[in-house]
């Protein structure tokens, strides 16, 4: 039977709707702050064949476009007869899901009439997943902690007591971890029982039908709007610094292909792997760069394997986005979210009226450890605050909104409620946005510094201290972040000792202007 | 799908004849502590009593319900869990982790034994008696007929549609779609393929044929 439009959709909406339960049911329970109140997390429903159909409306690009890809490496490990009712799955291996350690993926296989149609996935940042922590101070990716392959985590219905103790004994926030990990089989659980109970209104044995059909017109969409694009090779480039100082540089190639409706994006040319913890695999390079193309070509389609599939990245092996094992990985996202900018310099030789210029890139990401004042150890889980984003053609660029990302600022008083942390500034910082016809977003400033007694450790990434964002035709640059300690000028590749009453101060960088400053005087 | 009648978006009649009811909660940060616990639980029931007392209700006639929002420590979103009275007199600890952990089951399909929980309000909720109350509108004797008739366009098209008023229709009376009943609150259009039936207390009940 061919589904019919109106059919489709409302199949299509309650889809979205089952997913959405179960990122909110996820987002609800979760023990972390950044998942529960930063949303960084993804929710998916897969098909048997390992294929995305529909994600819910939350989280990053770099975790669903990450698990859109993890997909397909489940099945191949764990084909569908190879799984029982009760099994749950899990990996965090960075070159098959997200990215780096903390980034668990669990997928719960549904079940209907004793065969399996469909599988839920969930991606979340854990607190802590053992090793260096959240930095770029690791040498190798062995160092960064706890390396889960792919693997059964429940078994019929039955914990895997061996892998939830290994799991257990390699964190130090174990009880944030279980419970995160119980969030994530909750609800993948909300997800099969929405799913299984949608199927029955609906009359469904499975979902094969249903998810050919969204990930075929997904597909055949994208590829028109690929197609009334000009044809051709573009080039983009973007340089920033990361910890240590290092300049990072990128560069795409990117080919139209308006016959089959294709966008080849190749970072040949850009920088090798860095000794540092910054390096990407190319999954979440992928991540990044549809969510460029796809955030400025069609937003409004859905976001699934059809639609993804007619962007190809490709980058030389043992590249900065490109890193082989045992390059460290921990903090990829600093590489990892700049990948988007030469890729909208190169779509802006195309559609100029649709891009965002260049902005702060990375969230910057900071994680704390040490004593409270009772002498208990702790460790926080990572939090992060945004710069400016960059200005588009008929508006400003958005103050303290990350773009690529879409995670959310942590709330200070959530931080200062879980930790011995105390917040003496969090503002705007008015004019650190690039001047022009439109400016670029404001950065902002944030100072803190913890309540203790005894030294402690600080884990932070920021980027763009010295290579600011650009502004776009003719707009003016966003201010360079600052990172300081005390006062001083403090930005380092690794992990700081830290005196009881240091105190840290964040400038995060402006965005990038949209044409010329002085037609705005006019 | 029933109509009942003199359905609005806001009810005044639904207002009067709903029990009387008053549903409190008291925070309850840090540890388990039973005596504030009895505390706070009297100061609810003391206030609302007095409340529902004001209201016209008697004393006698109130009875009380309890529950509590309760989380496993690390959280930030609690489930209410309904509790039994003797639960918290009898500080049987067990007992509301129990309740507690199959409420938690039942929404997110697992539990966790051995993850601390940690009780973040008591509640209480005091209810009235339920009020009297007669059948709600007077019917008519027999069955009336459409005081007129309106173009609607339907899916077939412009149609001529026998309008009725709500009123003076009689209990048992039935009416075929497509047919627009009029009514001060509401307006009722019955589509083609649906039958209507009012039923004894006034309601519309609109079944779709076949």
């Amino acid at each position: 039977v061919i589904m019919d439009g109106i059919q489709l959709e409302i199949l299509w909406s309650n889809l979205i709707s089952v997913v959405s339960d179960q990122a909110q049911a996820l987002q609800r329970i979760a023990f972390s702050p950044v998942v529960r109140e930063a949303g960084d997390l993804a929710a998916a429903v897969f098909d048997t064949q390992g294929r995305m159909v529909a994600q819910a409306v939350t989280g990053t690009p770099g975790h669903i476009n990450s698990m859109a890809a993890a997909g397909k490496h489940f099945i191949k490990r764990f084909p569908p007869d190879s799984v029982v009712e009760g099994d749950v799955l899990i990996t965090n291996d960075p070159w098959l899901s997200a990215g780096h350690f903390f980034d668990i993926t669990i997928m719960t296989p549904v079940f209907r009439n004793g065969k399996m149609v469909a599988m839920f996935g969930s991606t979340i940042h854990h607190t802590d997943i053992g090793g260096y922590g959240v930095g770029a101070g690791a040498r190798d990716v062995h160092e960064e902690g706890l390396w889960i392959p792919l693997a059964k985590l429940y078994e019929a219905g039955e914990p895997n007591e061996l892998l939830f103790d290994i799991i257990h004994h390699n964190v130090r926030t174990k009880d944030a971890v279980r419970g995160d990990l119980a969030a994530q089989v909750s609800s993948g659980r909300v997800g099969s029982d929405r799913l299984l109970a949608l199927m029955d209104r609906h009359d469904l044995s499975d979902i094969d039908e249903l998810a050919q059909e969204i990930i075929e017109r997904s597909e055949i969409a994208t590829r028109d709007s690929i197609k009334e694009l000009t044809a051709g090779t573009y080039h983009g480039e973007c340089a920033f610094d990361i910890p240590g100082g290092d300049i990072i540089e990128l560069k795409v190639a990117m080919t139209v292909d308006t016959d089959l409706g294709e966008i080849l994006i190749d970072f040949a040319g850009s920088s090798d792997a860095s000794p540092y913890g910054v390096n990407v695999v190319l999954n979440y390079t992928h991540a990044y760069s549809t969510f460029a193309v796809r955030s400025t070509l069609d937003p409004d389609l859905p976001n699934n394997y059809g639609s993804l599939l007619p962007i190809k990245v490709t980058a030389p092996e043992g590249c900065i986005v490109n890193a082989k094992y045992p390059s460290p990985v921990a903090a990829r996202h600093v590489v990892g979210m700049y990948t988007s900018m030469p890729i909208l310099k190169a779509l802006y030789q195309i559609v100029p009226e649709r891009v965002v210029a260049e902005g702060s890139g990375a969230v910057w990401t900071i994680q704390v450890q040490g004593k409270r004042e009772n002498g208990t150890a702790f460790t926080s889980g990572m939090f992060n605050y945004s710069g400016g984003m960059g200005a588009r053609l008929t508006k400003e660029g958005l103050s303290a909104t990350c773009y690529p990302t879409g995670v959310a600022a942590v709330p200070v008083e959530v931080l200062e409620a879980a930790m011995p942390i105390q917040f003496t500034q969090k503002e705007l910082l008015v004019g650190s946005g690039g001047k022009g016809r439109q400016p670029g977003g404001d950065g902002q400033i944030i100072g803190f510094h913890l309540r203790t007694d005894t030294p402690w450790l600080l884990n932070a990434v920021p980027s763009r201290l010295s290579a600011p964002a650009e502004g776009l035709e003719g707009g003016g640059p966003g201010r360079a972040g600052r990172f300081l300690v005390n006062g001083i000028d403090s930005a380092r590749a690794h992990k700081m000792t830290m005196e009881p009453g240091d105190h840290v101060t964040l400038e995060t960088p402006g965005g990038g202007g949209y044409g010329p400053a002085d037609e705005a005087a006019k | 799908v029933i109509f009942p009648p003199m359905a609005s978006v806001l009810s005044a009649f639904g207002t009067l004849v709903t029990p009387l009811r008053l549903d409190l909660a008291r925070g309850s940060v840090g540890a388990l502590d039973w005596d504030r616990a009895e505390t706070v639980i009297s100061e609810m029931t003391a206030d609302a009593s007095q409340a529902l007392s004001e209201a016209g209700c008697p004393v006698d006639d109130v009875h009380f319900t309890y529950a509590a929002d309760i989380r496993y420590a690390g959280q930030q979103n609690e489930v209410s869990v309904d509790l039994d009275r003797n639960a918290v007199r009898g500080r049987d600890f067990a007992r509301i982790r129990g309740a507690f952990e199959a409420a938690y089951e039942l929404q997110y399909g697992l539990r966790l034994p051995d993850m601390e929980i940690e009780i973040v309000a008591w509640r209480l909720s005091a209810h009235g008696p339920e009020v009297q109350r007669d059948s709600v509108v007077p019917l008519g004797a027999q069955n009336s007929d459409p005081k007129s008739e309106r173009p609607v366009r339907l899916q077939a098209g412009l149609q001529s549609v026998p309008v009725y008023d709500r009123a003076p229709l009689a209990s048992g009376q039935k009416i075929a779609g497509p047919a627009v009943i009029e009514e001060r609150e509401t307006t009722i259009v019955l589509l083609p393929g649906w039958r209507a039936e009012v039923n004894d207390n006034g309601c519309i009940v609109a079944r779709r044929e076949g």
